[in-house]
């Protein structure tokens, strides 16, 4: 798919709203959002996107909807994640820009999704504080982050090792790192830094994917190793658990904190999505519910009609994400989800198409085949 | 307790009715599930000797009916029970049909369509135009027969006591089709139903239990939980003589594990159908190809999800398959989209729009409510997935194209449908490299035969075993 770029003009009103955000991010510490400024907001920035990227004018044209036809937030058409696969949402160019990919491990039809994100700047400000907030407690320069993450110099094209990166450079004491590379975790990098933080009483946020904390588990438990992390320690996972995978969150965690010395309240889950530059975040182990900034908002809507569901029912969830200011800023999920009074709670991804029978989806044959 | 339209979820003969509450160690409980729709599936959970005992007396009861029925009973009688099923003006038809609705979600009407899709080869004639083509004389099954190809030989041809079918349940009554046939060999049969239909196959037995109590004896239904077969049916699957699995590696395999290694599996493998405008296919065959598609909620193996049009344009097509899917919605209302149907099927829309948004080569049809879509596009491909009512349109520049595009699929492609005249030869010849076992006119797809060689097998015949009688002088 080529690229489609507004004019010089476009560009500097983009830029414009980009670093009047960063700002705007980087000064957050914990406040909500009147519904007018997140309107204001969404709105300038479709107006600009709606102008600039000619899929995504295409895609809003063909659902009848153009900037003066927006009531508020809600009536942005959201892209579908699918089509991320397909087509770069581009509504801006830079020469630091960052392209992200999925892992491709959903999805089924074989293509990676690509976010190409022309304002790094307010990528960084969209995770900074809200890490500080809900992973750190509002500290910075108290914990010895290190992350299982490989460093984003690494892979090239994920935004978590991107992320990491930043909050490592941003929020970490000395000797915070990353003690993963393409090839794989260092473990006993891993355990040497936990017994260093033990034994200098330095707390440590630990961060690296669900998948990843289940394989130290299985080492820790093989080993006999256990640690007495010190206090205000953190554990923060992410990635959840892929369908079929077989493990359950909740279960890992139950035995990974106590071979580490933690409690249940010292569990972060991290939500993030490629197609998001924001995240969300939940403390505690069973399923916890997910808060994020204020200039993400979240809505639960029916799988078949797309309208909103009331709070505490069921359905797909559908992100505005104001930090997506160089792509879309509405991305409609293949993940189901509740919003209640706690927050959101994030229920998995749709497993896809169900089976129907002996009638398979052609990769499935194939795959079957395979199998053999 | 109430089980709702079609009533229990299972057969078992040879158990005292109370014996299912209250088994000989205590009382084993209940398997239960729920259909997509949410209807209650609720089967016993059988103790080792429950099993035992039902297995037992199917085979007691099949090695009865040889001696006191003859081919000709059984075919008159097993024919006639499942064309009540079929029969709307027949209570037991009714009946069906709310069961069907009840599991499935489909409207009366799909499913009092596909009831009389599948009757058609349950006809007398049907079945025994069936045994004629595979076996010759029918009277094979009762007795020995002299052998016309070698003087002084006799042969007769019989199914083992027992036999075990396990269903994948995806077309209701594919698993009805299963019974009649082992019932034809002269075999009883224990028989796991698919969750998704699991209640027309104990409707069956009970039918045929109102003409031929003895009959409906020798076939047993159930219904349990995963691939794995649980201690109390893997007796069934070690006493079974012959063993059909509808169903993909891991369920042949799970089988495999647990019944003696010399047993035969006959094995109905996931296929997919394959529809094929030639390029002189004329504009009406896009409705034919809607009807196929429509058919049995495309559960089928026979069902097309995939259309491959050569030499015309692919989006012009599928305007006219589009209008055919329109009037198929009104002719036979969709059943609705589960939200995990939903999520799916507007991520295959979104894929498809998004891939020609630029240059125009895609184009989506479908209403909002999701209930059918066809995706076309103008450059080849072969992607798809099992969603209902949806298919997949891809332009083929030629017929070598379409060979390099179906290979990979060899022997997985159950049949394709095909319109138009310019290359049938080629078509039929590359079908018959890819092991298709049946290759006709859209429009036809859905509704094979009888006599119609599934997999590209006999039905009947690897159910049999053959014993040759050279009489000593």
């Amino acid at each position: 798919m080529s690229a489609t770029t507004g004019d010089a003009d476009l560009r500097m009103r983009l830029a414009a709203i980009s670093a009047e955000l960063t700002e705007q991010l980087l000064a957050w510490r914990g406040e909500k959002w009147s519904d007018a400024r997140f309107d204001e907001l969404a709105g300038r920035i479709f107006t600009l996107q709606f102008e600039a990227s000619t899929p995504f004018r295409k895609y809003c044209v063909s659902r009848g909807m153009d900037p003066g036809r927006i009531r508020d937030w809600r009536d942005i058409p959201p892209v579908p994640t699918a089509a991320f696969r397909r087509v770069e949402f581009r509504a801006s160019q830079s020469a630091d820009e960052l392209l992200f990919r999925t892992s491709g491990t959903t999805g089924g039809l074989n293509a990676r999704g690509r976010h190409v994100v022309p304002f790094p700047e307010l990528y960084r400000a969209s995770l900074r504080e809200p890490f500080r907030h809900f992973v750190l407690g509002g500290r910075q320069r108290e914990l010895r982050l290190l992350s299982l993450i490989p460093p984003f110099a690494t892979t090239r094209d994920s935004s978590l090792g991107w992320m990491l990166d930043d909050v490592i450079d941003g929020f970490g004491m000395p000797g915070s790192r990353s003690v993963a590379d393409e090839s794989g975790i260092d473990w006993q990098d891993l355990e040497s830094a936990c017994r260093s933080a033990e034994q200098e009483e330095i707390p440590v946020c630990l961060a690296g994917t669900t998948v990843a904390f289940s394989g130290w588990t299985d080492r820790l438990e093989r080993e006999g190793t256990r640690f007495s992390l010190p206090a205000g320690s953190v554990l923060m996972d992410t990635g959840g658990v892929k369908g079929g995978s077989g493990l359950d969150r909740a279960d890992m965690l139950s035995s990974l904190l106590p071979l580490l010395g933690l409690d249940s309240v010292q569990a972060v889950n991290e939500f993030g999505m490629t197609e998001l530059l924001s995240q969300m975040y939940g403390r505690g182990i069973e399923n916890p519910p997910l808060s994020g900034p204020p200039w993400l908002r979240t809505q639960v809507l029916d799988p078949v009609s797309l309208e909103p569901r009331p709070d505490g029912s069921e359905g797909i969830l559908c992100h505005y994400d104001l930090a997506n200011v160089g792509s879309v800023i509405g991305i409609l999920t293949d993940d189901r989800g509740r919003i209640g009074s706690e927050g959101l709670t994030w229920l998995g991804r749709s497993p896809g198409a169900p089976p129907r029978g002996c009638s398979l989806a052609t990769a499935e044959l194939l795959a079957v085949q395979d199998d053999d | 307790m109430t089980d709702g339209p079609g009533g229990r979820m299972w057969h078992l003969p040879g158990l005292e009715p109370d014996g299912i509450a209250m088994s000989d160690s205590g009382d084993l409980g209940w398997h239960e599930t729920r259909t997509a729709t949410g209807r209650l599936v609720r089967t016993p959970r059988l103790s080792d000797r429950q099993a035992s005992a039902v297995a037992a007396s199917v085979r007691t009861a099949a090695l009865e009916a040889r001696s006191v029925r003859t081919h000709s009973d059984v075919l008159r009688a097993i024919s006639s029970a499942a064309l009540r099923l079929a029969d709307p003006s027949d209570v037991v038809g009714r009946e069906a049909e709310l069961l069907l609705s009840s599991e499935l979600g489909w409207s009366p009407e799909a499913a009092r369509e596909a009831l009389a899709g599948m009757s058609r080869e349950w006809t007398e004639h049907a079945l025994g135009a069936l045994v004629e083509s595979e076996i010759g004389d029918p009277a094979l099954l009762d007795q020995f027969v002299p052998d016309p190809t070698r003087a002084g030989r006799l042969r007769m041809a019989v199914g083992p006591p027992l036999q075990f079918q396990i269903h994948a349940g995806n077309v209701p009554g594919v698993p009805v089709t299963g019974a009649i046939l082992a019932l034809l060999a002269r075999s009883g049969v224990v028989a796991k139903t698919g969750a998704d239909e699991p209640g027309l196959l104990p409707l069956f037995a009970r039918t045929l239990a109102e003409s031929d109590p003895l009959l409906a004896s020798c076939m047993a239904a159930t219904w349990w939980p995963g691939e794995d077969l649980p201690p109390a049916f893997a007796r069934w699957g070690k006493e079974a003589g012959k063993v059909v699995v509808y169903g993909g590696n891991s369920a042949v395999r799970a089988v495999r594990q647990q019944i003696p290694p010399d047993v035969e599996i006959v094995v109905y493998g996931p296929r997919v159908g394959v529809a094929v405008f030639l390029p002189d296919a004329a504009d009406e065959t896009a409705a034919l190809l809607a009807r196929d598609i429509c058919a049995y909620e495309q559960r089928g193996c026979v069902s097309p999800r995939i259309a491959l049009v050569i030499g015309s344009d692919p989006l012009v097509l599928s305007d006219l398959i589009a209008a055919g899917m329109e009037e198929e919605a009104a002719r036979v209302t969709p059943p609705a989209v589960s939200d995990t149907e939903a999520v799916a099927l507007r991520s295959a829309r979104a894929e498809c729009e998004f891939a020609g948004l630029e240059d125009g080569s895609t184009r989506v049809s479908g209403p909002p409510d999701l209930s059918w879509t066809v995706l076309a596009h103008r450059d080849a491909g072969i992607a798809s997935e099992a969603l209902p009512r949806a298919v997949w349109v891809y332009g083929v520049p030629s017929l070598d194209a379409l060979d390099t595009l179906l290979s990979p699929f060899e022997g997985r492609i159950q049949s394709i449908g095909y319109a138009g005249r310019e290359g049938d030869a080629d078509l039929a010849r590359l079908a018959a490299r890819l092991g298709v076992s049946r290759i006709c006119a859209l429009g036809e797809m859905a509704w094979p035969p009888p006599d119609w060689r599934h997999e590209g097998r006999h039905r009947l015949l690897p159910l049999l075993t053959w014993t040759d009688w050279e009489p000593g002088s």
